[in-house]
């Protein structure tokens, strides 16, 4: 999937410096994780998926590459958890990049300690609460700048129920 | 929509053998929730500006997962019997359970396994014979609540198919067809709602309407069963990731083809993996010969003609039947005379006994010829059906003299049915009839036909298993007529 991108790259008309501009190419792909044995020995792998069975985990892998030729600022890529699934606590990463969670949909991102639910209470009202990673309900990785040329890639793990 | 389902069942289930070779049986034993052939998409939105600060257009890509049917062991409740143990030799014996999937999704279950103890029943000819139709696969769905489902109250009513009545239950769209079948599930079908299939505090309601989204729109999606029917109207609260499965019945049955104490266990597997399977038993099923025993005893209705006591012999000499204040004694003897005698003109009140030992009897009749120098009594014919004869010590058949007691089983008189106009020359009863001085009667339970043992074309009654031997009571007919002796008293 990857060479795709920097297929693009080469091919892209940006590259024979028709229009300068920062020109970001995205991509996705998922693996499961599955159990084998090998020598007599339990081993996790994670394996391209199409099908997955409740109780698997899933890793999504969002590459990015910058085929324009000027830099891309201020790049958000956002990510909501997918229905009937649940997020792994601390499985999201990106190499540069800052991540912050939501648990209400996408209104409010914050840091780990930050992120908050809405609740009713007793009473009448509301109150918010902190979140357990189980609750996030979507992902966004902040980069400050990709350079042409330059790729990258951000991930994290979820939990079919 | 079946074949679909099946090639895809076929893919997942060649991955589900190299599971099983991987994981072993314990990681196919977890109950799945996630319905099966739910699509996830998850789609990534990138927004980025340029070097000045000009936001830059969207960016997206998406990717789509199915989800696999995960096998799982059904659940295997209410195993009955249709008839009362014993059994008669040759007798066909249904036996009958519920299946209920607690898989996520369409699989078969099956019978096999079918064991008596340690020795396979499968193909026997000396024991039992399982039917064929236990192997079949009966198809059934399972699903689970989608999020944001909470539902503590169930309609109880039934409600017109079709129409979006009864309980709103949602869960997760398949990527199969349309709004016909969903996860295996059809309208009429009875699901159970529970947090685990099958156990105390489920609900089990029919199916009555299913809507789900187009086939273009069901990733991520959720569809609605409506159902209806359901066992109870509130009390358990069932919610997100709660299993819903379908609930359907297995029968197998069985030929008792030797006497014999059957200990049956058999296994229900998976379609799917048959590896996958939940065992049940063992069900005690004794195959035993008939044995039907039959006694005449005699009473004179006048009194002083009777003996004073019941003789000596085996097994009982005495038989009475309970009528309330004034119960019925008659007499016989082993051999020789009963100790009845007769004055001319006295009538006499025949009692014959159909006393069941062992096993279902069907098709009984009795024939007795009225002997010479007496008349029939019109009307006098009186069939008990269906009796408990109790023994005092033992049962009446393993009594040493003594007598033995027809009763209702409980003490009362037992129901006696009497038909007016049964004369020798007349055919006015549906059970009894006479035929140039003989009495032919359709006796037992149900019997029917006026001609059971006149053209053969009709069928004599039953008398049920003798299945309360331990407290020394047998399941017996009667039938009792009168006489009167030639001659002025």
């Amino acid at each position: 999937m990857f060479l795709e991108l920097l297929l693009m790259a080469v091919l892209s008309p940006v590259s024979v410096g028709a229009v300068a501009d920062p020109n970001i190419q995205l991509d996705m792909d998922v693996t499961k994780e599955i159990v084998i044995e090998e020598n007599g020995q339990e081993v996790t792998r994670w394996v391209q998926a199409e099908d997955i069975e409740p109780g698997q985990k899933l890793r999504y892998t969002v590459r990015y590459l910058n085929v324009g030729d000027e830099p891309a600022t201020k790049v958000r890529i956002e990510n909501p958890v997918p229905g009937l699934t649940v997020y792994l606590s601390d499985s999201a990463s990106g190499e540069g990049s800052k991540i912050v969670f939501s648990a209400d949909g996408g209104k409010n991102y914050g840091a780990p300690d930050e992120v908050t639910y809405e609740v009713a209470v007793f009473g009448g009202g509301t109150d918010r609460r902190q979140a357990n990673p189980e609750r996030y309900t979507n992902i966004r990785w902040l980069i400050e700048e990709v350079l042409p040329g330059s790729a990258g890639e951000v991930s994290f793990v979820v939990l079919v129920q | 929509m079946k074949s679909s389902i099946h090639k895809q069942r076929t893919r997942i289930a060649q991955f589900g053998v190299l599971l099983f070779a991987l994981f072993g049986f314990a990681e196919l034993a977890v109950a799945a929730t996630l319905a099966a052939d739910h699509v996830i998409r998850n789609e990534v939105l990138l927004d980025y500006d340029d070097a000045s600060g000009n936001a830059q257009g969207q960016q997206s890509a998406s990717v789509d997962i199915l989800v696999n049917l995960v096998a799982t062991e059904p659940l295997l409740t209410d195993v009955t019997l249709d008839t009362l143990d014993p059994v008669s030799l040759n007798d066909t014996v249904t036996l009958l359970f519920n299946v209920t999937s607690r898989a996520n999704g369409l699989d078969g279950y099956y019978v096999t396994n079918v064991v008596d103890s340690t020795t396979s029943l499968i193909g026997s000819t000396t024991a039992v014979t399982p039917d064929a139709d236990a192997f079949t696969p009966l198809d059934l769905g399972g699903s689970s609540f989608a999020s944001g489902t909470t539902i503590t109250t169930f309609d109880t009513a039934i409600q017109t198919n079709g129409t979006t009545t009864g309980t709103a239950v949602l869960v997760p769209a398949d990527s199969v067809g349309g709004g016909a079948e969903l996860s295996g599930f059809v309208v009429d079908d009875f699901i159970v709602l529970a947090g685990t299939a099958g156990v105390a505090g489920d609900v089990t309601c029919r199916v009555n309407h299913i809507v789900e989204p187009a086939a273009l729109s069901e990733a991520n999606a959720t569809a609605t069963i409506y159902v209806d029917q359901c066992d109870v109207a509130s009390g358990p609260i069932l919610t997100e990731g709660d299993q819903i499965g379908e609930r359907g019945q297995i029968s197998i049955t069985v030929v008792g083809t030797a006497v014999d104490a059957i200990s049956l266990t058999f296994d229900v597997v998976s379609e799917d993996t048959p590896a996958t399977l939940t065992s049940a038993g063992p069900v005690l099923i004794n195959i035993v010969a008939v044995d039907l025993d039959v006694y005449k005893f005699v009473r004179n209705l006048n009194a002083a003609n009777n003996p004073s006591s019941c003789g000596t012999g085996s097994p009982f000499l005495c038989l009475t039947i309970e009528a309330g204040a004034t119960d019925v004694t008659y007499y016989r003897a082993t051999s020789g005379q009963s100790g009845v005698t007769v004055d001319p003109g006295d009538t006499l009140e025949y009692a014959i006994l159909l006393y069941n030992n062992n096993g279902l009897v069907t098709d009984v009749s009795i024939s007795d010829d009225i002997v010479l120098f007496t008349a029939y009594l019109d009307d006098s014919a009186i069939l008990i059906p269906q009796a408990i004869a109790n023994g005092s010590g033992a049962t009446c058949a393993a009594d040493t003299g003594g007598t033995c007691v027809i009763d209702d089983g409980a003490g009362a008189a037992p129901t006696a049915t009497t038909v007016a106009g049964v004369n020798d020359t007349t055919i006015n009863s549906s059970f009894i009839f006479f035929d140039s001085g003989t009495i032919l009667v359709s006796a037992g339970d149900n019997g029917s036909g006026i001609a059971v043992n006149y053209n053969g074309a009709n069928t004599g009654g039953q008398i049920a298993a003798s299945s309360n031997a331990a407290s020394f009571e047998n399941e017996a007919s009667v039938l009792t007529f009168q006489v009167t002796v030639d001659g002025t008293p």
